[in-house]
């Protein structure tokens, strides 16, 4: 499923991305360390010189996705991991966010208003939501870097 | 692979290449770790220390420039696993952090340096910097998470 929220051309999420990330990070899925996915995008888009507005994004939609890890992808109780893969191809930023959970399912009890998903895909060039080879769940957003934005 | 698994707080694994990208996120995501660890001040300084050695000369050791590293906050301490490094890396990454003038950074501020070989084979270089935590009351609620 894809969900593309831009204008022009954007290449395929899937296809030639750079196997080895130019940022890898795993942690433990709990609420604390959403913080720490955001801050270290902080660190990421400071290495990159991103603009105020387009950081703000990013940060945004990835926290997120983030967030949608630790509250949906395991049961009460179940530890897992958070994995986020951040990748730099020609002022494409492509951030892929990873869980081995349950899988992107509809849940009735939810507790959240179910705005994260339509969000990331407004903030986002384009949005895809799938399983990767390892069946891990897999939310990969690109981010255009060389936007011209319009502060408002 | 964590050395000793008991008592862990929190942990991340962080891989970034060589370059720009890597003291800015290494930082964070230790500041972040030790923050949360209720490292005082002054150790949360010397972390940042550390991460920035590590992001400025680990990729030189590593068999494709590459920096990985585990970050572990347990009760009491923060450590940085480094690698896989390539043979001799360990001891290479902490000779590379001395000053002229100041001396080895990562000697000075570590309570141990350790070169430790991995289920693979491959060396690591585990750094640990002790602290007294803070607040009484993290403290309490990372006993209670450990326990």
């Amino acid at each position: 499923m894809a969900v593309d929220g831009s204008d022009g051309a954007v290449p395929s999420t899937s296809e030639g991305v750079n196997p080895t990330p130019d940022l890898e990070l795993k942690l433990p899925a709990r609420a604390e360390n959403v913080a720490v996915v955001r801050h270290a995008f902080g660190g990421f888009a400071e290495g990159l010189s991103v603009d105020e507005q387009t950081l703000a994004d990013i940060k945004l939609a990835v926290t997120e996705a983030c967030t949608n890890v630790v509250i949906h992808a395991y049961e009460d109780g179940e530890e897992g991991d958070l994995e986020v893969d951040a990748s730099i191809d020609d002022q494409l930023l492509t951030v892929v966010i990873r869980d081995n959970g349950r899988g992107i399912v509809p849940r009735p009890d939810s507790p959240g208003l179910g705005l994260g998903l339509p969000l990331i895909a407004t903030l986002a060039a384009s949005l895809e939501l799938g399983r990767d080879h390892g069946d891990h769940t897999e939310v990969r957003m690109t981010f255009r870097l060389d936007e011209d934005r319009d502060p408002q | 692979m964590i050395p000793d698994e008991e008592h862990v707080f929190n942990k991340a694994w962080v891989g970034v290449d060589s370059g720009p990208l890597s003291a800015p996120v290494l930082g964070r995501v230790v500041g972040m770790l030790a923050a949360r660890a209720d490292c005082p001040i002054d150790r949360l300084d010397d972390a940042l220390l550390v991460a920035d050695a590590v992001a400025a000369k680990a990729g030189s050791f590593s068999d494709d420039g590459r920096i990985r590293a585990q970050i572990v906050a347990r009760m009491g301490s923060v450590e940085l696993l480094i690698g896989p490094l390539r043979d001799g890396g360990a001891d290479g990454l902490v000779s590379s952090a001395a000053l002229p003038g100041v001396g080895n950074v990562l000697e000075q501020v570590a309570d141990e340096i350790e070169s430790r070989e991995g289920a693979d084979s491959d060396e690591y270089l585990l750094i640990r910097l002790d602290f007294d935590a803070q607040r009484s009351s993290t403290t309490d609620r990372m006993e209670s998470d450990v326990t």
